[in-house]
Order: structure tokens, then sequence, then C-alpha cells
């Protein structure tokens, strides 16, 4: 068997001193021919990633590849690994920038994203997805991922909740899977949710991720950590009614192991104005987090069973609502479908209908197009009810796992044979405990 | 705290045919199936092709006595067809979906509208972290000209990627199903080369079965026999992969698979043959057991992994070249559907503004002509947005490889003897590695 022939640990790890690492996350808004100064801004974006040389730099909304490409060009001497997660019709938008090496990259999209008739929404064609990337710092495993999820467009009236609430899920499932051999776990991104929402819930007390605003001492930047707010050039003041000032939704959010304990010493967020110059980087803020590494076990605790097993009941309501509201369209798409149908019948019918050659080519036209458009949006909602299905029944396992560990820890001494796990921790779970 | 004594575990897989109101005999079959998982002493079951969530349901109720744990994997139109009967408590499950899987356009394949995933649960057996999967890859329907090969290779790269990512605390691996892959075929090798998967067939101390381990044989009355000709009257499709790890050996046992025709039964339980592997795991002193098979690809193998690695992203730029001509030739129809439209409309217009304009206006055509652009349009419109998936699917496949062999050949730089190794120097000098 052969022994390999391994690189000597960074000397600051060997000696105990903390090592720091700098994160940034931005939201781009990308949107080229539809987002204002898209191309300037992009310029802005790299002197500015360029001078600050973060150790990674989390990017979404870079829609096009030749955006992803410019920035890869102008920050090749500081930061030579990057990865551009491609997805969807017009691509996931999410980019990382890395002075570190990646070793491996992973994507999963999200199984629901919107419908493809909202185009003034588009989420849809974007594919949404969290992407994984395993980056080599100093010597250490860091699994690092970047996400976007469904935008908010109405709060009184979400539409979309329940696409986002599996998004959660589907979030957590694979930071939650994909994360047992990590050293440290860093996830930065647009979660379109607010800090106390259903889903941010649900992704922190299953994962134990740690939100950088809540640890840190020294905060600097907008008020309440918001990320989207009234002061900047380019948002809409109406988009964030009801909220006058601005919104927290952007994060930078982290995790130790049991070999890595990580702290975070400081956040920024930009305000708004860029200095000397005429715009702000995007409508979003950017967000700055020094991390300290230390070679300790990260003991912090994890939420309690009893409040975990609430938020899972909390999202399993929203997604059987979710069910509910698809279900109910579907069944209009094939409604749609057998009305087109019958018409479609009747106006062939010479017994029936006396219309003219045009009256009965432009009906018959309109009945085709509507049996055609039912039958797409059918496919669509049953492909949706199997993603929600599919959701719900893993969030009921997980509930029953959740209620074994509080029963199983009511039983004080007996040993239990079947190695249930908060007797027997096992392998993948031990740090979560 | 792992028990010290070996722990027995044997597992079942089978692709069931379960398609309704096509496959022969569906119900029947479904009844014999559960006969047969009640009558054996399985621990797990893994089913592919259980298409309608009423033959699972009436499985779950079947076998609920025996298998008192299962799963029905939910995904795409049809669904994923993936089913987990276990005797052991499923702790938690993950589902992920392969990006490509055929065109909806080929309706007499059908693959497309099933959502083909990798399903994942999560066991404790005897207290050792038990991850399993289970999968079913696109079908193959033409040999020498698979037009499916570049996406059942983006699968069986994702397949690889997820088992990898996701098993790192796990004691024991465990995947079963139908890979629609030979043994020697370039996604089998990625799959096992890549994850250190070893196929239990090869490994079996006693085996059992068809000759060479066949799982779809022309002895089988539903199989199309001319298709399996060239191979000798079988291929062997079917698998169950497993692996330990540092604290844990894996060692298969036996391995039997079906033979066709069920002695006493009026029919085989599906056009498949069924698999069932027994295996047993031995605790080991931490750090004893394959420590290196647990991180994947072992040293030795590096070179070859290199090598397969560099076949897949040859294949993946051929299906990407062929999609994006494809993207095009949507987007060329498109636009001459719109200029034709454009142009009929033109022509309509002149009888309006012509004066005295005595002749026949030839609607019938004018409306016949008018539809078929339209139809045109928006199908060459869904097609275009289809394929642009089906480019950044494969643009992003090949991105996850690129980076894996620049990863790999620093793997390689750690071990000076797989370095100095003749074959390696061959593969390091070739035209490919030079890119990376």
């Amino acid at each position: 068997m052969q022994e390999p022939v391994k690189p000597e640990l960074c000397g600051t790890m060997a000696t105990e001193r903390p090592s720091r690492l700098r994160v940034f996350s931005l939201n781009c808004w990308g949107i080229r021919l539809l987002s204002q100064h898209c191309a300037q801004r992009y310029e802005m974006i790299g002197e500015l990633l360029d001078r600050e040389q973060h150790d990674i730099a989390l990017l979404q909304e870079v829609w096009s590849e030749k955006d992803f490409l410019f920035l890869k060009g102008k920050l090749s001497p500081s930061h030579p690994y990057s990865h551009y997660f491609k997805s969807g019709v017009i691509g996931s938008g999410l980019a990382v920038f890395s002075k570190h090496r990646i070793q491996d990259a992973l994507l999963y999209q999200y199984s629901l994203n919107g419908y493809p008739y909202m185009l003034r929404h588009g989420d849809w064609f974007g594919g949404k997805a969290v992407g994984l990337v395993i980056v080599d710092v100093f010597g250490l495993k860091a699994h690092v991922y970047v996400t976007h999820l469904h935008a908010e467009y109405s709060r009184a009236q979400d539409e979309y909740l329940p696409h986002r609430i599996v998004q959660s899920w589907e979030l957590l499932q694979f930071v939650r899977h994909t994360s047992c051999g990590a050293d440290l776990v860093i996830l930065g991104g647009d979660l379109n949710m607010h800090p106390e929402d259903l889903g941010n819930r649900l992704l922190r007390s299953h994962t134990g991720l740690r939100d950088c605003y809540t640890e840190t001492d020294m905060f600097d930047g907008c008020d309440d950590g918001h990320t989207l707010i009234a002061d900047n050039h380019f948002t809409k003041k109406q988009d964030l009614i009801p909220f006058e000032k601005g919104i927290r939704i952007d994060y930078i959010l982290i995790k130790g192991s049991h070999r890595v304990s990580m702290k975070c010493e400081s956040l920024s967020t930009t305000k708004g104005s860029v200095a000397d110059k005429p715009f702000p980087y995007s409508d979003h803020e950017a967000l700055t987090a020094d991390l300290t590494l230390l070679r300790s076990e990260d003991s912090r605790n994890a939420l309690p069973a009893s409040e975990r097993m609430e938020v899972v009941s909390e999202a399993r309501a929203v997604v059987k609502e979710g069910l509910c509201l698809t279900e109910a369209l579907r069944d209009k798409a094939s409604r749609l479908m057998c009305a087109a149908l019958l018409l479609l019948l009747l106006v062939f019918l010479p017994c029936l209908c006396h219309f003219s050659f045009t009256t009965t080519g432009f009906l018959g036209a309109v009945c085709t197009g509507a049996l055609l458009s039912g039958a797409l949006l059918y496919l669509l909602f049953t492909t949706h009810i199997k993603v929600l299905k599919e959701t719900e029944d893993q969030m009921l396992l997980s509930s029953n796992e959740l209620h074994t560990k509080l029963t199983g820890c009511r039983v004080s001494g007996s040993s239990s044979s079947d190695g249930s796990p908060e007797l027997q921790p096992s392998g993948s779970f031990k740090r979560e405990e | 705290m792992t028990t010290s004594a070996p722990i027995r575990l044997r597992v079942f897989s089978l692709n069931c045919w379960g398609i309704r109101y096509l496959s022969k005999n569906c119900r029947e079959r479904f009844d014999l199936i559960g006969d047969l998982l009640n009558q054996e002493p399985l621990d797990i079951a893994l089913l592919q092709e259980v298409w309608c969530e009423k033959d699972f349901l009436f499985l779950k109720k079947k076998l609920g006595g025996v298998y008192p744990f299962s799963h029905y994997f939910k995904s795409g139109f049809i669904g994923s067809g993936l089913a987990v009967f276990s005797r052991h408590r499923i702790r938690d499950a993950f589902l992920y979906r392969y990006s490509l899987n055929g065109y909806p356009y080929m309706a007499q394949h059908g693959d497309w509208f099933g959502g083909k995933a990798v399903g994942k649960v999560l066991l404790n057996i005897g207290g050792l972290n038990v991850h399993v999967f289970v999968t079913h890859l696109h079908a193959e329907y033409c040999r020498e000209k698979d037009s499916y090969l570049p996406h059942r290779v983006v699968q069986a790269w994702e397949l690889q990627q997820f088992i990898r990512h996701t098993s790192a605390g796990a004691d024991v691996v465990i995947l079963g199903g139908d890979l629609n892959m030979h043994p020697d075929d370039l996604g089998t090798r990625l799959l096992r080369n890549y994850t250190g998967l070893l196929d239990s067939f090869s490994e079996a101390a006693k085996f059992d079965g068809c000759e060479e381990g066949f799982t779809h044989i022309s002895e089988n009355p539903f199989t199309h026999t001319d298709g399996l000709v060239p191979f000798g009257g079988g291929v062997r499709i079917d698998y169950i992969l497993f692996k330990g790890s540092g604290e844990v050996e894996v060692s298969c046992e036996s391995l039997c698979t079906t033979k066709g025709p069920v002695p006493g039964q009026p029919f085989p339980y599906s056009d498949h043959e069924a698999l069932t592997a027994e295996f047993l795991f031995t605790p080991t002193k931490k750090g004893n057991g394959c420590k290196e098979r647990e991180y994947g690809c072992i040293p030795e193998k590096l070179p070859e992994l290199v090598n397969t690695v560099n076949e897949a992203r040859t294949e993946v730029k051929v299906g990407l070249h062929c999609s994006e001509r494809m993207r095009h030739t949507a987007a060329r129809t498109g636009v001459m559907g719109l200029v034709l439209l454009v142009l009929e409309l033109a022509i309509a217009a002149v009888p309006l503004f012509a004066l005295g304009a005595e002749q026949p206006f030839p609607k019938a055509s004018f409306y016949l002509l008018g539809a078929l652009c339209f139809a045109v349009l928006l199908s060459t419109l869904m097609l275009y947005i289809f394929y642009s998936m089906e480019v950044k699917a494969l643009q992003g496949t090949e991105d996850q490889m690129r980076l894996a062999l620049s990863s790999l050949q620093e793997r390689i730089k750690e071990y000076p003897k797989v370095l100095s190794a003749d074959h390696l120097q061959n593969s390091l000098d070739s035209k490919d590695s030079v890119h990376l």
C-alpha cells in the first residue's frame, strides 16, 4: 500500500495561531440588456476583487458567460482558480473565484424554480442551483457552497413560497450530505429570505450553519445588516414595501468541524454607493466576512431536536399547501385540454356547425393551441407535484428521525441493539450532535 | 461504538418492468415479486421501473410485515421508478435527478418522461452507517449508433460525483440498479474506478446464475432475442456494487441471479433478471480496513482513471457539438418560419391596399401557411430552450471533468511510485493532458 507524499501543513496551523480567511459574496445583477450599467459595474467589481484580495469570492447573477470570462481574465493573477456553474436555459449565474486551489466541483439544480409562463419573473429560465467547490485552504478541506434561491415578488401573497421552501430543503440536504468530510463549511449567496423566515430557520437548524452577521462582534455596514437597501441607486422603493429602509437577504454562513473551529471576526457590507464612482456595484450590497480558523474542535451545540421538529412541521405544512395548489392547477390544465378537445370535435362536425371556412380554421387553431398548452401545463404541474411529494416524504423521514432522537433521549441507560444514533453516534451525523 | 461481530446483509436488485398497459402481465408479476421478497430472507430490496405509484403501494402493503421501511423516489413526469424496501430503519433519503435524460420528442423511447435519478437512503445497521444508492440510467437502443451515449456518460459522471461526495461518513456503501451499460463500457469503468466501488459479480466468492452474470437474457420470454445475439445471448447491465471503509471490511459472500423462467410460475418476474448479493461486514481495528478505497480511486488505478475521464470528456465534447448544431438548426428554422410569416402577412396586406382588386384571395392557403409558420415558430422555440439546457448541462459536466483531471494529476504527483510507472508516462505525454 503506497503512502502519499503529502506537503507539510501550513506553519500557522501547526503552531496553533489562527489562520485568516476573507470571503466575499455579491449578487451582481448581471442581466445583460436589462440591468443598468452592466458592463461598467463588472469593471468595478473586477477592480474591487483585484484590490481587496479576498481568499474566496462568491458571485450570483453572473448570467452571461462573457461576463464571467471577463472577470476571470481580470482576476487571474490574484485568483487563479475559478468555477462557473452552468445549468438551466440562461445558466445558474453562480461563479466562484479563489486564491486557493479548487479540487472538485459539484452542482445540484433545484427541482422547483418558478413557472416557464411567468416570463416577467423569469426565474424558471435561470437554472437556480447550489454549487459546491472543494477548496484546499492551508491544507484543510473547505467545502464552499454558493447559491441563489427563487426571488420573492410579493411577501403578502407569495405564490413561490412552496418553491423556496423546497429549495431550502434541497439546499440543506445537499449541504448535510456532502459536508461530512469537510474541515470547514462556508455557504454564501442570495437566499431571498429574511433571517427569521421559515426557509432560513430550516436551513440553519438542520445544517448547524451559523450566520456571520449574528455571530460577529465587529460589523460595519448598513443598518441591521441590510443587503437590499432603499439608499441604493438601483433599488425600486416600492419593491421594499413594507420595509422602508431595507432587507437582509444575502448571507455568509459558516460551520467548523471537530478539526477546525471557525469564527467570524468581522463582517462588512457596502452601503449603497461607492466612493468616486457614479453608481454602486449592484442593486444588492456586497458582503465581506473576515474569518479565523483555529485547529481545535468546533463544539457549538446544534439546535435541540424538539425545535428542529417544529421547523420541519411548519415546512411540511407549506409544502402540503403547495401540493394542494399545484394539484388544483393541474386539474385546471386537464379541464382546459378536455374543453379544447371537445370544442375541436364540435367545430369539425359539419352537421353541428355551419361556420365559414375562415371561422372553422380560426376556431380549430385556437382549440389546437389550447390543447397543446393544456398538455404542456399538465406535464409541468405533474412534475412539480412529484417534487413536492418527494420533499414531503423526505421531511417526514427527518421528522421521524428527530422524534426517535427525542424519545430515545428520554429513555436513560437503555442500550438499543439496533444502534439508534443518539446512543451510538454514527459517522455521518457525528458532527451534528 | 460498533459491534465486534460480523454482520451479514442480503441485498436484492431488480428492474421490475412495471410499465402499466405496455409491459406484459404487469400486475401478476408484481404479485410474484411481492411473494419472492416475502419468502427470501433479504435485508434490502432495490427496485427500478416501478413507474406507477399504485404498484409501489401494493408492494408496500404486501411487504409491510417483513419490510416495515420503504421509500419511493418521485421525480419527473412519470416518476423515477426507484423504490427501496428495507428491514432496517431508513433514517434519511435524498434524490439527485440527472441533468440529461433523452429527448422529449423521442416519444417511442420515453426515457425523458421518467425523471431518472439516483436515490440515496441512509441506514444504521448494527451501529454501522450504511449508505445505499439505487439508480437507473438511460437505456441503450442501438449500440452501433448510440445517440444517447453522451447522456449516459453525463449520468454516470453525476452518479459517481454524487456517491463520492455524499458518502464521506459512510462505513459501507452499496449501489444497486440498472446501469444499462456493459461491465467494460466507459461509464461503468468511470463509476467503478472513481468511486472505488467493487462489482459483486467479480468479487463474489460463490456465484449461481446466468452464465457470465448476464441480467438480460434471450431465454427470458419477455426479451427481444435479436438484440442479444451479437452478445452471446445476454448482456450484464444490472449491478450490485459495494465498498467498505477504514473501519469496516466488506466482502461479497455470494451472488445469484434468476435465470429467466421461474420454476412453478407461468412467466419470469421481469424482462431483467434479479440479483441477490450476500455481504459480510467485518469491523476492523481503526484504519486497518480499505481506507484508500474509502476515498475513491486507489493510487495504482489513478493513471487508468485519468485515461477514463479523458475518454469521457471526449464523448461529452462530441455530444456538445451535436447539441450546439441542433440548437443552431432550431434557431435557423425558427427564423425562417418567422420570415415566412412576415412575408405572408406582407403579401396578404397587398390586396387590402390595392385598389380595385378583382383576384380572389386564397384564404385557405393563407391560413394554412400562417398556421404552419406559427407551429414552426413555437416548436423551434421550445426546441431551442431544450437544446440550450442540454448544452449547459454538457458544458457543466465538461468543466467538472477538466477540474477533476487536474486534481487527479496533482494526486498522482503525491505517489512517486505510480508516477514512475511506464504506462503513466504514456498518458501524460498524450495530447489531452496538455490542455489541463
